[in-house]
């Protein structure tokens, strides 16, 4: 079981994490087109689900 | 045909997504972004492994997701900002005081600040604001949280459509292609048991049955009033203000009728008491209301059509490109994604009221040290939990849009549905609304869908388009967006099922009540229908 103070912390990298993969994201699929900054992005998203799960 | 196949296999996966976010909401009461969170691994798991979306599509769907969630949170941040140093000023303490001595009585305060007011501000704003406003408001009178959101959430659904200066209406409007002439009247005319209904359920929320009893009376004369007035607007052309100027009088109305035998009194209401923490006089209503009247003002005057051309090129947006899946679902490239427009969005607008209100209320020597900072803080904290689950959820809800599954689900229920389709046509507006959190955005995902289907049914168009878009605006006040913003300024963030429990009663009676007089009017005025 996570205490209190750590999940306070963790939802703080989650957001920051949220706000990372829509750079990730927007930069992967639209701006670059680059297959490996998009599976970065989608990463970072899939870790941000989790650790939001995890943390509320 | 374009697009995933429409079978039972597919739309039971289809559904899994929005299944799972309400079961685990509802019965297992998870937060909202523990909910979001598992929701969106399902829908791109199922996005990739069923309905041909690849690593890029599942990305710009996300990441439209994200540009979409910040629209709306966007003006979460900013509304709870403006309430929390406007609080931190004392202000929201006079606000409620004077709201008070508007209607001693706490149903006729409800039913003036949930049912009148937040339609009011739905009016000329829109967006999550009258529940950002109307919720802390009934707070500050004394009522319970979750009481407080639900009544500000369900009574102003009503007013969604021709709210927000009728930019949900003038989308069902541009879709479906009929003539202002002649949708708009029939759908303000479709609207009015909704309205009084309306009144009836934010009266059952405060106090059941009994409350029913003693509130009918008044909520028939103000509805009647109210629901005269938006057909009289939408018949004159006005559709813009078919919202606001309702809400208005019916306002006046209700103040009004609180002090007649017509409507009977029982819960006297003591005022808030006026002490403040440093033993000075109360700042005046006018000073402590500004943020809120600037807010108002400014709304009005940014849709002044000079004005409105001259800014509306000014803003924040993207553009993402188009695609399509491997199940030949086409997303078509959208420009300008999400825009938030200088003076056409309120967040910008909530910011030029605070620093304006700040000023004067910094010369009338009332200012507080450190009060935004505080306020600052407070609003991080209060807004974390809604900006994560705003965020996942839009990002789920817009994967499953741009990979054909919520087209799926919809044709699956039309499809099922037959001759009793119009029945079942404003759950399809609720289920756009629930999943974007948005009338305007259901209304583009289901408009021409709904009259297509409608008229491959032989079943009148204009109707079905009205029915379309008065579900939406009643459902987009259940949707997980709106309510998380509700939870957050009533201070239930995490707790969310509460309020989701009330909204949801209510809006589902509101919805079907919709269905049936849709379904009365094509059985027996087919030709007016069409």
């Amino acid at each position: 079981m996570l205490s209190t103070a750590t999940k306070k912390k963790m939802r703080n990298v989650a957001l920051a994490l949220m706000v990372a993969s829509f750079a990730l994201l927007y930069l992967g699929a639209v701006t670059l087109e680059n297959d490996i900054v998009t599976a970065a992005g989608l990463v970072v998203s899939g870790v941000t689900a989790v650790i939001s799960w995890l943390s509320f | 045909m374009l697009g995933p196949e429409l079978n039972v296999v597919n739309w039971i996966l289809a559904s899994l997504p929005v299944a799972l976010l309400i079961a685990t909401i509802l019965w297992r009461k998870w937060s909202a972004p523990r909910a979001g969170g598992a929701a969106w691994l399902l829908a791109f798991a199922l996005a990739v492994a069923v309905f041909g979306a690849n690593a890029d599509h599942v990305a710009i769907a996300s990441a439209k997701g994200l540009s979409l969630a910040f629209f709306v949170l966007s003006i979460v941040w900013t509304s709870v900002y403006m309430f929390n140093i406007v609080d931190k000023l004392d202000g929201i303490r006079v606000i409620g005081r004077t709201m008070a001595k508007l209607a001693d009585d706490r149903l006729a305060q409800a039913l003036l600040v949930a049912w009148g007011f937040a339609s009011f501000i739905q009016g000329v704003t829109g967006f999550g604001v009258p529940v950002a406003v109307a919720a802390p408001l009934l707070i500050m009178l004394g009522f319970r949280p979750v009481h407080a959101a639900a009544m500000a959430l369900v009574g102003h659904g009503w007013a969604v459509t021709f709210g927000s200066m009728g930019s949900s209406y003038y989308t069902i409007q541009l879709v479906t292609g009929f003539d202002g002439d002649v949708i708009g009247p029939h759908m303000a005319l479709l609207f009015a048991p909704i309205v009084i209904a309306s009144g009836i359920a934010v009266a059952a929320i405060h106090g059941g049955l009994h409350d029913v009893r003693r509130s009918l009376v008044m909520v028939l004369i103000a509805g009647s009033v109210m629901a005269s007035l938006q057909v009289l607007m939408a018949w004159l052309g006005a559709p813009q203000i078919a919202s606001s100027v309702p809400a208005v009088f019916g306002m006046v109305t209700i103040a009004l009728l609180t002090h007649t035998p017509l409507f009977s009194k029982e819960e006297r209401v003591t005022p808030p008491d006026d002490s403040t923490d440093d033993g000075r006089a109360p700042m005046s209503f006018w000073l402590a209301f500004l943020p809120y009247m600037l807010l108002i003002t400014l709304s009005v005057i940014s849709q002044i059509g000079p004005v409105k051309d001259a800014v509306k090129d000014i803003m924040l947006a993207l553009d993402y490109p188009g695609f399509t899946t491997a199940e030949g679902f086409v997303v078509a490239a959208a420009r300008d994604y999400a825009p938030v427009r200088i003076l056409n969005h309120p967040a910008p607008l909530i910011i030029i009221s605070v620093l304006l209100s700040a000023l004067a209320i910094a010369k009338a020597g009332r200012w507080k040290q450190g009060a935004a900072w505080e306020a600052a803080k407070l609003t991080y904290n209060q807004s974390l939990a809604t900006t994560l689950g705003v965020s996942l959820m839009v990002m789920m809800a817009v994967l499953m849009a741009d990979t054909g599954m919520t087209v799926l689900l919809a044709q699956g229920i039309a499809n099922a549905s037959g001759p009793v389709f119009p029945l079942v046509s404003p759950f399809i507006g609720l289920l756009g609304a629930f999943m974007s959190g948005s009338n305007t955005n259901s209304n583009v995902m289901f408009g021409l869908l709904q009259v297509e289907t409608a008229r491959a049914l032989e079943i009148g168009p204009v109707t079905i388009a009205s029915i379309q878009s008065i579900g939406a605006s009643v459902g987009s006040t259940m949707a997980p967006t709106k309510v998380l913003v509700a939870a957050a300024v009533v201070g239930l963030a995490g707790e969310e099922d509460q309020i989701f429990r009330k909204v949801t009663v209510a809006v589902l009676a509101l919805v079907a009540l919709t269905g049936v007089e849709a379904l009365i009017l094509v059985t027996l005025f087919d030709n007016w229908t069409r």
